[in-house]
């Protein structure tokens, strides 16, 4: 009895560990015809509906109605990996917490779908109008704020709760995150910095409030009416409430909880907060007062914090969720289904190159740079890691002009910075390689990568450790690597202004302004503090003025001339060596139908405009 | 006597005939020994084959070791050699093949995929499909899981395959194993030989002479014993990078200290014998009472401790390892493996089911094999069997 038993439970472990390696299982061989049916495919991707009840193939008609309804229909159930932290726009520091800052609140202007969902617009989301020339030099506009807006609590929104969350976000005392932001991105305002450090009082602040509904900004260079909209339609200046800011503030003026609990909130965006468990889940219904409420068909949207992708998957699979984010492995498993939606990402993965680097002074010379630009296969990395070779710096949803929907890479200036094979180039990298090496007399080298261990970026630098030392050698090349967390990685990269020595090679990515590429620029500029390598370039800084504040920005063709120099000045002399360009993958379960008929530069796929169908 | 005196009569009527004295001619002394003597060593050696699990333990321990000395030499492929047009590949060894028995095949499930693909040559070479199951309509495409020979989908020939599969960057699962299995080794005994001769030394020291250099040392151990280990660890990790030596460094900065303690004890236990104190009179000096005389009687707990403390290094290792503190990529280890592996657990469970079962087996294997030896090293089991 008991060798029978000792018997079973080998061949259960034998079986077992079989299964785990073996990739048959039971099923349907090929030779028969097969059935396919709905059925199979809602028990196996759909799960459960929302009342729990499974729906057959029956004719289905639209819940939605013709038209969406006041308090719309079904709840949208997002996963998010992220927490929120803060809904308070003044200080959130993730991207993720700005997204749904931006659905509880609003902004003079928004980036919203076309009509047919095919493009973006910028309009005005509590401004009427767009901004009005008040003089000729184009530096003084007035701005018309709408009428009938409310808060939640049915309080009237209007040009006093502007200037009151402009006064906030410029307030010395409170010293916000986004203040710098506000003062001098795409447009200047006028001593609204010198408010910020305490040198001007608010008087001087080129904000003034003229009525009820009516605000005027004053700018300190020329502007016409979209860099004007771009720059109030920034997250950070979504309107904050002056009552409840001010019930949690500190006797020193310098702290407020605004934000950090439903207690210490309140909505006025297309939807409103109905509950909030902070990092674990939130709940937003639909606005009826929302000035687009008729744009909106969902009644709600629920988001809960799921850390690990691996779960977020499990709960797509049991429909619990409508759509979640693939990683790689997940993607490769889920490539051929018709329900993957692919999405570019707004930035390009690049190698950043500590050049003051005094303990590697080859890291200074252009041609080793440019060997590590030409050595770089990016074509089989980015088939590797299901991302899109990049050579370039812009990526492909920067928009030149997003009223006739062109891309910067769309443009012949754009495709003039594109290189053969995306950049790879084996046989001038190593001959770049040999004449750096000889130019610095060394025989060997040995650098130093530092990434952030996420299992992409493992992979992006393994990849580059063995094919860089293949193609120059490795008697010659080797390519150690120092995996770190990512926040102590950011240290190590800006620490070259304390610390020149503090990398030789890291990776950078920066999210720029999508609809001003010009802008995304400043990130390299030398006036920019928080930056990740040393390149300082007095040409480039010249380029970069004059397309932002230049008063002949706005001629045919001058700016699109400046962008591709910008990328050129980066590129050319590899002071950063561009690799990949993400794309974010997703899978959509059955019952959510988007508006849009895929991704849309700016609003992506507008999963709140989208329809619970079921 | 007092017998005697009250049978006085009865005694002495006794015939004095009736005595004889013996050995008068004869040496007295023991009897030899039957039997072949058993030193102290051959003693635990004994006791200790008589616990089967143990010698099975050892057994594997041994085979595991030999694989990770030679096991990453015993294919064509190198521990760090990418073949990214061949990432993820399922496990193949050709005899098992074969023999047709469902695993080792190089055998995939790939899912979800256009059942109006699968007729394309180029998508699937012929002879490649070996099962279609699952079909059903997703968004009116049809859909289904197929079965294929991976190794013929990516137009391998039959004699090249991964015997435990490729990983992420197509390197070859069975070389990068057994190498991590030998980094996870070396980091286990490399940290356990400096545990074990810092604690031996300090623990010496403390129990021999006590009073207030004893109170001293403890308290120092108790401050070091104090310091959590995942700081411990950070803090190394930040000044010295990732990699084998902040990894024995931080094994070893606080696991000396039950070693230390567990000599001090058997000091306090030996150093006040009779024969230590009769070495003491003859002027033997400290050191040599310490090394010579009192420090062999704690050889076996030394020991036994020592091979405990091999699993719980190892484990600590992959726990480092799996939280991303491991070591430098491309160098593999157990924990390493398990980290990634995990991640793509669904997908490709071979990736982790390998690297799982090595440090699993080379865990109980080395508890059991410490358990065999403390029994076999405890005086008070001799002749208990």
């Amino acid at each position: 009895m008991k060798k029978t038993k000792k018997m079973l439970a080998a061949m259960l472990a034998v079986s077992t560990l079989a299964a785990a390696l073996s990739g048959c299982s039971g099923g349907n061989k090929t030779d028969g015809s097969l059935e396919f049916t709905e059925a199979a495919s809602a028990d196996r991707n759909n799960g459960t509906t929302e009342a729990g009840a499974s729906e057959s193939s029956e004719a289905k008609t639209d819940p939605n109605g013709e038209k969406p309804s006041p308090e719309g229909y079904g709840i949208l159930r997002e996963a998010s990996t992220a927490k929120i932290g803060s809904l308070n726009p003044l200080t959130y520091t993730q991207s993720y917490a700005s997204t749904q800052i931006k659905r509880s609140s609003m902004t003079l202007y928004g980036y919203f779908p076309s009509a047919d969902y095919t493009a973006c617009e910028i309009a005005g989301e509590l401004a009427a109008e767009e901004p009005i020339q008040m003089d000729e030099e184009g530096k003084v506009w007035q701005i018309k704020v709408r009428e009938g807006c409310v808060w939640e609590n049915g309080d009237t929104l209007d040009a006093n709760d502007v200037y009151y969350t402009w006064k906030m976000i410029l307030d010395p005392k409170l010293a916000n995150l986004r203040a710098s932001n506000f003062a001098n991105d795409a447009i200047e305002i006028v001593k609204a910095m010198d408010y910020f450090q305490g040198n001007a009082s608010w008087d001087e602040v080129g904000l003034k409030l003229i009525d009820d509904h009516t605000l005027e900004i004053h700018t300190v260079s020329m502007h016409n009416p979209t860099e004007v909209m771009i720059h109030l339609a920034h997250p950070a200046n979504c309107m904050i409430n002056e009552e409840y800011y001010e019930k949690g503030m500190n006797a020193d003026r310098t702290e407020t909880m605004y934000g950090t609990s439903q207690e210490h909130y309140i909505s006025c965006g297309p939807f409103l907060v109905e509950n909030w468990v902070n990092d674990a889940e939130i709940t937003f219904k639909k606005n009826p007062n929302y000035p687009f409420a008729d744009r909106i068909w969902l009644a709600g949207i629920n988001i809960k914090v799921v850390e690990d992708s691996s779960t977020q998957m499990q709960l797509f699979e049991n429909g619990e969720i409508d759509y979640v984010q693939l990683s790689t492995s997940n993607y490769l498993k889920y490539e051929e289904d018709p329900r993957v939606l692919l999405a570019p990402y707004n930035s390009v993965r690049h190698v950043v190159v500590n050049t003051i680097n005094p303990e590697k002074p080859i890291l200074a010379n252009e041609k080793f740079r440019q060997a590590l630009y030409y050595g770089v296969d990016r074509e089989n990395l980015a088939s590797l890691t299901k991302q899109d070779p990049a050579e370039y710096i812009v990526p492909t949803t920067h928009m030149m002009d997003l009223n006739k929907n062109i891309t910067f890479r769309d443009t012949e200036e754009g495709k003039a910075n594109r290189k053969e094979n995306y950049g790879y180039d084996p046989e001038k990298a190593k001959q770049l390689f040999d004449e750096a090496m000889s130019e610095e007399g060394l025989d060997k080298l040995t650098l130093t990568m530092h990434y952030s261990d996420t299992e992409l970026m493992a992979q992006m630098s393994e990849f580059l450790q063995q094919s860089w030392p293949k193609l120059f050698g490795a008697d010659r090349f080797e390519l150690k690597l120092q995996a770190m967390p990512a926040n102590q990685l950011s240290q190590v990269k800006r620490g070259w202004q304390t610390n020149p020595a503090s990398y030789e090679l890291s990776w950078g990515g920066w999210v720029g302004n999508d609809l001003a590429p010009w802008n995304a620029f400043k990130y390299w500029t030398s006036f920019y503090s928080n930056k990740n390598e040393p390149f300082i370039n007095e040409e480039f800084d010249k380029v970069f003025n004059a397309a932002n504040f230049a008063d002949d920005r706005f001629d045919e063709g001058v700016r699109l001339k400046e962008v591709a120099e910008m990328e050129r000045l980066l590129i050319e002399p590899a002071n950063v060596i561009p690799v990949t360009q993400d794309i974010y993958k997703y899978l959509k379960a059955d019952r959510l139908q988007l508006s849009t008929n895929g991704y849309v530069n700016r609003i992506g796929f507008a999963w709140d405009y989208s329809k619970i169908i079921e | 006597m007092v017998l005697y005196e009250d049978n006085k009569a009865k005694y002495d009527a006794v015939s004095k005939d009736l005595f004889r004295l013996v050995q008068r001619d004869e040496k007295i002394h023991d009897v030899e020994f039957k039997t072949k003597p058993i030193g102290f060593f051959m003693d635990v050696w004994l006791r200790f084959v008589k616990n089967k699990a143990s010698v099975i333990a050892a057994v594997i321990i041994l085979i595991i070791s030999f694989f990770a000395v030679f096991g990453p030499g015993m294919n064509e492929y190198t521990y760090d050699e990418q073949h990214t047009e061949l990432t993820n590949m399922p496990p193949k060894v050709p005899f098992i093949a074969k023999m047709n028995l469902g695993f080792f095949d190089g055998g995939y499930t790939m899912e979800n995929r256009k059942y109006d693909n699968l007729n394309d040559p180029e998508k699937y070479p012929e002879g490649c499909i070996l099962e279609v199951i699952n079909p059903r309509l997703v968004n009116g495409e049809r859909i289904v899981d197929v079965v294929v020979d991976y190794y013929k989908y990516k137009g391998l020939s039959d004699e090249q395959c991964f015997w435990f599969g490729s990983d992420y960057l197509g390197r070859d699962i069975w070389t990068r194993m057994w190498r991590g299995a030998r980094v996870s080794l070396i980091i286990a005994v490399v940290s356990v030989c400096c545990n074990v001769f810092i604690g031996v030394v300090y623990g010496s020291i403390s129990g021999y002479y006590g009073g207030k250099v004893d109170m001293v040392m403890m308290r120092i151990t108790e401050i070091i014993n104090a310091f959590p280990r995942i700081v411990v660890v950070t803090l190394f990790i930040m000044v010295f990078g990732t990699g084998m030596f902040s990894i024995i460094m931080s094994l070893v900065i606080k696991d000396w200290v039950s070693t230390a303690r567990m000599v001090r004890s058997q000091f306090y236990r030996f150093k006040g014998r009779e024969y230590v104190l009769a070495a003491r009179t003859l002027g033997v000096k400290d050191m040599a009472l310490i090394f010579r005389h009192i420090l062999p009687n704690s050889i076996g707990p030394i020991i036994t401790s020592s091979m405990i403390a091999i699993p719980t290094a190892i484990f600590s290792e992959s726990f480092l390892a799996y939280i991303g503190l491991g070591l430098q990529a491309p160098e593999p280890s157990i924990g390493v493996m398990l980290s990634r592996g995990q991640k793509v657990l669904l997908q490709y469970p071979s990736q982790v089911v390998f690297p799982a079962i090595i440090i699993s087996l080379l865990m109980i294997s080395f508890n059991l094999f410490g358990n065999g030896l403390r029994d076999a090293f405890d005086p008070t089991l001799r002749g208990a069997e």
